[in-house]
């Protein structure tokens, strides 16, 4: 890979596991400076992509980081940081010994170990052995040993899981600055509000196959059609005269949903019809209703309803 | 390989298994070492006594604990991976070492530096221990007993790549265990030699090939004399060879196999 980070393309990524595909021909681009989420619910193919980006696992197309794919790479540790599996820790070893262990591997010094247990907050606990961490230290040790290479990108499997919230603003905090550096993140996530905050760009995976690819601000704007929320003190008659009026109206308890139109619209309606409003305001669709609707009907995991 | 072999050090000593069973390995050879010479010295060498006849007492001594120290060291051997899969630890090794033929060879040549070495060291201490207590101390250097030793290291370190290649291969430390331990009894002695002695090999063609079976060449390579058959050179070529054809199976597997943790 070259000095100064690229982009990383991911060109036609495809696993197979028997008749059922896991990923199904998965292209996108990750940027330099950008956040890039990659969001999807459980089984949904986020964890084999990565793992096949990194060729963990075996399958079609490719991606390069650089030009090159991730096994050609010449120093891969210091190229790409990657934690896909916060719990790939042997319980007994002490956590300055695990990274001490990695940092062999990857060819940097002991120095560097006592660095990346001081970033990710871990440096007093280094001779803690992994097996007595909590599941949010092993997320931090994770991403301690992605950091070890001072990698040029940061490849990150769910690293808010097991986080407390202090944890979780802290991720946030550091993966900006990460990025800020000029140096391409991906972070997956079925944590979709946390995302809606961390991620500059998101790409959403679904029964494998990518539904959708695109900036935070233009994802939402596409796929989050306002609605205004409305309340009167006599519901039917304000729905008839919007609907009267020809707007899309959705019913939900004593609130109605009118798309198609603007607050002031609305309350012009309202007005014109004689009838007082209670409530009137902007709703906006938050990254889980998008979610679920792109999504919806693929969460092969998902919970059936309670009758 | 520096990288790897730094990495490979680091793992293994900071796991205890590893020193378990280089304990196991020093207190065996120690043990038959002191209780060899002591079953066979009666106090200081006569005058006029054979050192030739002494330093191959010696090599027999260090050496009749092989069959046995062998399961130990495939057993390290194998440590190296199963150790990371049971643990997930071969996720982030694979990334740092992406390419899987250099992953496993350069596994290969750690394990087998790391054993081979540790195999030497206790040879030697145990050749130094035995020969202080024979009274033949200012002989060592003599009649190829160094030989042996050093033959030992390699048979050492090439049983901890085949322990390496047999995980790979068997997926279960177990079974490689019982494995390597039952190869020499049942498998070349008791099933495949008198087969092929069935089959109308002659007795003077089963014994020219038993030298080259895998544990008939492991042995003949720290075996003293070799006053008929192959030298204890030439059976060592053809144990390392073993190691090499074990290691190329286990490459095919490895490099065509998804990495998962146990």
């Amino acid at each position: 890979m070259q000095d100064v980070p690229t982009t990383v393309e991911v060109r036609g990524l495809t696993k197979r596991y028997g008749d059922k595909t896991a990923v199904d021909a998965a292209s996108f681009d990750i940027v330099p400076g950008v956040v890039t989420g990659l969001l999807g619910p459980n089984g949904a193919g986020k964890s084999t992509l990565m793992q096949l980006m990194v060729g963990l696992t075996d399958g079609e197309g490719q991606t390069l980081f650089g030009g090159r794919p991730y096994r050609q790479l010449e120093s891969p540790g210091r190229a790409v940081g990657a934690l896909l599996d916060a719990n790939c820790t042997h319980p007994k070893r002490s956590a300055r010994n695990h990274l001490r262990m990695l940092a062999a591997g990857v060819g940097v010094s002991r120095a560097r170990v006592e660095e990346v247990l001081a970033i990710v907050g871990l440096d007093t606990v280094g001779d803690k052995k992994a097996g007595e961490f909590s599941l949010g230290m092993r997320q931090r040790l994770g991403l301690a040993s992605a950091l070890l290479g001072d990698p040029h990108m940061l490849m990150l499997d769910e690293p808010a899981n097991g986080l407390d919230p202090q944890g979780v603003a802290w991720l946030r905090q550091f993966l900006r600055s990460f990025a800020a550096s000029g140096r391409p993140v991906l972070v997956s996530s079925h944590l979709l509000a946390e995302m809606q905050m961390l991620v500059d760009h998101v790409v959403v995976i679904a029964k494998g196959r990518i539904v959708a690819d695109d900036p935070m601000d233009t994802f939402l704007t596409r796929h989050t059609a306002a609605s205004v929320r409305v309340c009167a003190a006599h519901r039917d008659p304000l729905l008839h005269a919007l609907q009267r009026a020809g707007y899309t109206v959705e019913v939900s308890g004593d609130a109605l949903y009118v798309a198609g139109t603007d607050s002031a619209g609305v309350g012009q309606t309202a007005f014109d019809a004689g009838i007082a409003l209670t409530e009137l305001g902007i709703e906006q669709a938050s990254l889980e209703d998008v979610f679920l609707e792109l999504t919806g009907g693929q969460d092969e995991y998902a919970g059936r309803q309670v009758a | 390989m520096g990288s790897m072999l730094r990495f490979e050090l680091q793992r293994a000593r900071s796991v205890r298994i590893t020193w378990v069973l280089l304990g196991v390995i020093a207190f065996l050879t120690t043990a038959a070492a002191m209780g060899g010479f002591f079953s066979i010295t009666n106090g200081p060498p006569e005058p006029g006594a054979d050192p030739v006849a002494a330093a191959r007492d010696l090599a027999g001594i260090i050496t009749g604990t092989a069959p046995f120290i062998a399961v130990l060291q495939a057993v390290l051997g194998a440590q190296s991976l199963d150790h990371e899969y049971r643990y997930g630890t071969i996720r982030l090794t694979a990334q740092a070492f992406p390419n899987r033929t250099r992953l496993l060879v350069g596994k290969a040549q750690a394990v087998f530096l790391m054993v081979g070495g540790f195999t030497l060291a206790v040879y030697a201490a145990a050749v130094v221990l035995g020969a202080v207590l024979e009274g033949q101390i200012d002989d060592l250097g003599q009649f190829g007993l160094w030989r042996v030793v050093l033959s030992g290291a390699v048979v050492g370190g090439l049983w901890a790549v085949i322990g390496l290649g047999l995980r790979v291969v068997l997926g279960n430390i177990a079974v490689l265990a019982v494995l390597v331990a039952l190869v020499p009894l049942i498998l070349e002695n008791m099933i495949l030699l008198p087969l092929l002695g069935k089959a109308g090999l002659s007795d003077d063609t089963l014994d020219r090939i038993a030298p080259f079976l895998l544990s008939g060449s492991s042995f003949r390579a720290i075996s003293w004399s070799a006053d008929e058959g192959p030298s204890p050179l030439v059976a060592l070529v053809a144990f390392a060879g073993w190691a090499v054809l074990f290691l190329v199976v286990a490459n095919v597997l490895f490099t065509r196999r998804d990495i998962r943790p146990a």
